[in-house]
């Protein structure tokens, strides 16, 4: 995808942002939300101000083909999944099988060597922040 | 001062902080060398590991990393020509090329040498400025107080990026989420959405986490791993520097810290802007300017003794008027509030004074620290840049989950984090930055306060309020000061022909 075209989707978003904001405003004392409004209005000009730039610009894509799109994607994912997961089956448990399902997923070869850093890195985590800091973690449903 | 200074001393050597100090610097090597971290990442990730500790030992902690990151950034762009911090980018320029004629040991001996007076120099700045501009903040009130927001905003223009309008709807955007919460005079809740824990304000650490480290994980996984030839680093030699090479580079050195000092002092300015014009101006004042780019030792020490002595200037308007420097002060900024420690002259006076200068001569230990890893172990650590990003990149995720947690511990603040550091991802995609996010967070609530309570004070409407700012003399110089810093940093976007349609 072009840089311009996505600029000018984005100039559209960011100002359906700034109208929903505003209209949430006006259900406050006005005393309160005046300096939001300013703040609101000003990104309204502004995101009109992208979208008449993006006329201006040269062509130039955003992403280089090199990069991987579908492992960010993924690690996203993951990376929500281990949040939903915390509350569920407990913090050290859903943080050992996110360390080593998102090593696996990025790099398939070293299988021995990620269970050794995942088990590692739980270790370090219950020695700082549970004997150290004192930090009580989410123990999950089961327990 | 001076007994204030001897307390610092006398708290600041302890095992515990000398440890600590040890500890950061490595760390803070550690994550300067990987190329694609930088030293906000690792203040960032590593700050919930200060919650437990004494206020002045968590900020030694902190201020080590930063110091070792700032040095360690170096290490990658002479031995790899891939700078490991934005800031190292100008210290490829004459490193690389000194590796390539096999005298990595040397340009590795001067960036430790360089960084190292450089760091002492904007240390001592810190030590000798901060206590007497904090007092001038005393003097301070809701209209200065708001017009130094608007000049820590004006930092947007210089941080803006590829585009300015986009770098303005960021700073805009982060002012909005600054808003969130109660308002400064009447207490009344905004855009809370119904979450009671937004009635306190969108937090700012695990908002910071996850701009800095979720959204730079993800920009980790997006490139691939590239392949890293360090072999020849196992024979290199570094070793202490003579003081003869010393006393031939001493002008370079001032002169650079000099540079860096005043240039960390403004608000965004930032490293790279410091080592590329320290660079210049050694270039200008060279005998031999033709050489310049081929791998001269001067350039390098000018880059590198610049970049460290930002560091240090960066912490001065953070300690004294709470406006950060830059985006590591302002994590920075984090850990002192989290502490339960103000930014200003309360800071320096009084019982939380030894926190200050034990903090300050914390970081003469960690200059000392980063220097002894440099000269006796940067080959070592050039290593860790054959780390795979994949085990990186998860562990950074988790801790930044574990930080986040850590701060109030409750889940709440771990989707604030995500929250942020998926917005960062993509704004960073479309060609936004997330520093100006970051200080309109910080700087949104201080502005809103003082022109509230601004407006209250002169009786409302424009003219009052104009004329109430006009004839404070603070007000005056900082207003002028916002007008040149508008103008400067205009000429410098027009320079660099960047799209600007206003």
């Amino acid at each position: 995808m072009l840089m311009r075209s996505v600029d000018r989707w984005l100039s559209v978003i960011i100002l359906i942002l700034c109208c929903i904001l505003y209209v949430i405003t006006l259900s406050y004392p006005n005393e309160v939300v005046t300096f939001p409004k300013v703040l609101i209005i000003i990104m309204a000009f502004m995101s009109i101000s992208l979208f008449l730039n993006s006329f201006r610009q040269i062509e130039k894509p955003i992403l280089d083909e090199s990069v991987s799109t579908w492992e960010v994607i993924i690690s996203i994912a993951l990376i929500i999944l281990y949040v939903v997961l915390v509350p569920v089956i407990g913090f050290f448990m859903s943080t050992i099988l996110y360390l080593y399902v998102q090593m696996w997923i990025l790099n398939r070869n070293r299988i021995i060597l990620y269970a050794v850093i995942s088990t590692g890195t739980i270790a370090f985590l219950y020695l700082v922040f549970v004997i150290f800091l004192k930090i009580w973690f989410p123990k999950g449903l089961a327990l | 001062m001076l007994d204030n200074i001897v307390s610092g001393l006398v708290s600041a050597i302890t095992f515990q902080n000398i440890c600590m100090v040890i500890i950061g610097s490595a760390l803070g090597i550690f994550f300067g060398a990987l190329p694609g971290f930088t030293a906000t990442m690792g203040v960032a990730v590593l700050l919930p590991l200060t919650f437990g500790m004494p206020p002045e030992t968590g900020l030694i902690l902190l201020g080590s990393i930063f110091y070792g990151a700032m040095y360690g950034g170096s290490i990658s762009a002479i031995l790899l020509n891939t700078p490991g911090t934005p800031s190292a980018a100008a210290t490829g320029i004459e490193g690389y090329p000194l590796t390539k004629k096999g005298r990595a040991g040397e340009a590795l001996r001067e960036a430790a040498t360089a960084s190292f007076l450089g760091g002492l120099f904007s240390v001592t700045c810190l030590l000798l400025i901060a206590p007497p501009l904090s007092q001038i903040s005393l003097k301070f009130g809701p209209p200065e107080f708001f017009l130094l927001a608007v000049f820590g905003l004006t930092i947007i223009i210089s941080v803006s990026g590829q585009s300015l309008v986009k770098g303005i709807i960021s700073g805009v955007l982060g002012m909005i989420v600054g808003t969130v919460g109660m308002d400064p005079l009447l207490a009344y809740p905004r855009f809370t959405f119904g979450f009671s824990n937004l009635v306190e304000g969108i937090p700012l650490i695990p908002a910071l986490i996850g701009l800095f480290s979720i959204s730079e994980v993800l920009n980790l996984v997006k490139l691939k791993d590239q392949k890293r030839n360090i072999a020849t680093s196992k024979k290199i030699q570094v070793g202490f520097p003579s003081l003869k090479h010393i006393k031939e580079l001493i002008r370079t050195y001032l002169r650079s810290s000099i540079i860096g000092v005043f240039i960390g002092m403004l608000p965004g300015a930032g490293g790279s802007i410091a080592s590329f014009l320290a660079y210049n101006e050694a270039k200008r004042a060279s005998k031999h300017p033709d050489k310049f780019g081929t791998g001269i030792v001067e350039g390098l020490a000018a880059c590198e003794t610049a970049n460290n002595a930002m560091a240090g200037g960066a912490l001065i308007p953070m300690l004294t008027l709470g406006i950060p420097g830059d985006a590591v002060s302002a994590i920075m900024m984090g850990g002192l509030l989290i502490h339960g420690l103000n930014p200003g002259p309360e800071l320096f006076s009084g019982s939380t004074s030894i926190v200050a200068y034990t903090f300050i001569i914390g970081l003469y230990l960690a200059n000392i620290a980063f220097f002894l890893f440099g000269i006796c172990a940067s080959p070592y650590f050039a290593r860790i840049t054959n780390i795979p990003a994949n085990i990186l990149a998860a562990i950074v995720v988790v801790f930044a989950v574990t930080g986040s947690y850590a701060v109030s511990n409750r889940m709440f603040d771990v989707w604030i984090m995500l929250f942020f550091g998926f917005l960062g991802y993509f704004l960073r995609i479309y060609g936004f930055n997330v520093i100006p996010i970051v200080l309109g967070i910080i700087l949104a609530p201080i502005a809103e306060r003082g022109l509230a309570q601004s407006v209250a004070i002169s009786g409302g409407g424009i003219m009052n309020l104009l004329a109430y700012f006009v004839h404070r003399p603070i007000s005056l110089v900082l207003i002028i000061l916002i007008i040149i810093s508008l103008a400067i940093s205009i000429r410098q976007v027009c320079r660099e022909g960047q799209s600007m349609v206003l």
